[in-house]
């Protein structure tokens, strides 16, 4: 299970909940980071779709995917679209999953140097989820 | 005979964009009537003459939509091959010239025109952040954390820092030798010069770049005349190769990669070179398209000017300013041209143009060929140019 941190108010901008997705997004809400997995060539797939991106296959199943990944680049935005001011300034990573997948995530924690592990976590706002990180101590 | 870029013309990139409710205000269809007469003259064609002209898709703050079908009525154009607004993120101006010769090449027309406004300094800032947020990133799984365009290439920067060994200061030097080479552009939008200390000092807006290190907002229009070979004069520039590349992402990627490896870049540079039939150590100008100090560093790299890891380095050093031996940007490039998003892929043939006719002033370069790179989302595409004189 993802760390529950509370963030609460409106995300800054909603994801849309669509067929292919949907089970994501409620397991993110739950705690669990899940995309689709491929049972032809056992690789994940992120973001989750109904085709493997690695080789087209359709038989994708919902897997857990590990919470603990690499620092590979960071930011801090201080100039941010209208939705996000309140949060300002946005420290942003993407996070390198040892399960060859890449993903974004709010860092918690700052600085935190490239190449340090980090655990996922997941920041709760009134009506969704988004991925956070904190550095793996 | 290849396609020729017959003349062109262009407005200086600066701001011309009316306020909003502002009386007597000029607007695009107007400018770009003074640029497109201005262009006509220099190539010796009649508007007569125009079969096709490919636009570049307007900004969403311009009021008049079908602005291309507006604008020819105005313009008295009549053509008689196509009429096409393209839209394709970074490479929108690139795309319209690519599109121009082709309607030369395939016979379609006589003279083509790639042509276009960009009007947005005044628009609301909050208006194009939230329309950049959703174009440059997967909408429901990286643009609900914020990121804007240029945050993209902040975060190339953190890695690219990281991995180089360097700092922001050799990053800042970008900005100042895009500078000195603007100070030498009449077209180019910022000219003062600046240090090192500068933009090290200015404020953060995407650590690690802060607001030198990034792109000022920039209205511009431009026009180039494209004609069959045989229409031009002997010393014409000659459209010689194009090249493109796709890495396959949108932005970073879903799977661990060296985002800071811009492969699109280095194949788009290489398959135009091979078209051309030129050699890259026979370029002397390269016209690469970098809103920001990074990715300028990145794209030099990319396309083999300098090895990976040592760009920065190199332009700390001078070596990519106007006094150095690998010369990159002469028109100043996004951070001293100005960067009309749209339009920078045809500020970018502009300038290759001045070049290759020897009218490039105190920026002149002495030679026969020139390269111009787009580039879409975080060089996730790019789109390449060789030119020559023909004569």
């Amino acid at each position: 299970m993802l760390e529950r941190v509370h963030i609460g108010g409106p995300m800054p901008l909603l994801p849309r909940r669509a067929l292919a997705n949907r089970y994501h997004f409620e397991a993110l809400d739950a705690g669990r980071l899940e995309t689709r997995w491929c049972r032809g060539c056992e690789r994940f797939s992120f973001p989750p779709q109904n085709r493997c991106r690695h080789c087209g296959g359709r038989d994708v199943l919902w897997r857990e995917m590990p919470a603990e990944g690499v620092l590979f680049a960071q930011t801090t935005m201080h100039a941010v679209a209208d939705g996000f001011r309140a949060h300002a300034p946005l420290h942003i990573g993407v996070i390198d999953l040892s399960c060859e997948v890449r993903l974004l995530a709010w860092l918690l924690e700052t600085p935190i140097a490239l190449d340090t592990p980090v655990r996922l976590c997941a920041l709760h706002f009134d009506d969704g989820t988004l991925i956070g990180a904190k550095e793996l101590t | 005979m290849k396609p020729c870029v017959l003349g062109a013309a262009a407005l200086p990139v600066g701001s011309y964009m009316p306020g909003e409710g502002a009386t007597g205000a000029v607007y695009e269809h107007e400018r770009l009537l003074d640029v497109l007469d201005m262009a006509l003259a220099e190539a010796g064609v009649a508007v007569a003459d125009v079969g096709a002209v490919i636009a570049t898709q307007n900004v969403p703050t311009t009021r008049q939509l079908g602005f291309l079908s507006f604008f020819a009525s105005r313009a008295g154009i009549r053509a008689d091959a196509n009429l096409l607004e393209v839209s394709a993120l970074g490479t929108t101006g690139a795309t319209a010239f690519d599109l121009a010769v082709n309607e030369v090449a395939l016979g379609h027309a006589n003279v083509a025109l790639a042509i276009g406004a960009h009007f947005e300094s005044q628009a609301p800032l909050a208006e194009a952040m939230a329309s950049g947020i959703r174009a440059v990133g997967d909408v429901d799984f990286q643009s609900v954390y914020g990121l804007s365009p240029i945050s993209w290439y902040a975060l190339d920067a953190s890695r690219y820092l990281h991995d180089a060994g360097a700092s922001r200061r050799e990053l800042a030097a970008v900005a100042v030798k895009s500078r000195q080479f603007a100070a030498c552009n009449p077209h180019a939008q910022m000219r003062a010069a600046i240090t090192i200390e500068d933009v090290l000092q200015a404020p953060p807006i995407v650590e690690p770049l802060g607001l030198l290190d990034v792109p000022a907002r920039s209205d511009g229009a431009i026009c180039v005349v494209v004609g069959r070979g045989d229409m031009a004069a002997a010393d014409a520039v000659s459209v010689l190769g194009r090249g493109y590349g796709h890495d396959g992402h949108h932005q970073m990627g879903a799977i661990p990669h060296d985002m800071t490896d811009l492969v699109a870049a280095r194949a788009a540079v290489s398959r135009a070179l091979d078209a051309a039939g030129v050699a890259q150590a026979d370029v002397g100008v390269w016209e690469l398209y970098a809103p920001c100090s990074i990715t300028e560093v990145l794209a030099v790299e990319a396309v083999g000017l300098l090895p990976r890891h040592q760009a920065a380095f190199a332009t700390a050093e001078g070596r990519t300013g106007p006094d150095g031996d690998v010369p990159v940007n002469p028109s100043g490039g996004c951070l001293g041209r100005g960067h009309p998003s749209n339009l920078t892929g045809l500020y970018q043939v502009f300038e290759a143009w001045q070049q290759l006719r020897g009218r490039a002033g105190a920026r002149q370069q002495s030679t026969a060929h020139a390269v111009t790179l787009a580039e879409g989302g975080n060089y996730n595409t790019a789109l390449a140019h060789v030119f020559g004189r023909a004569g």
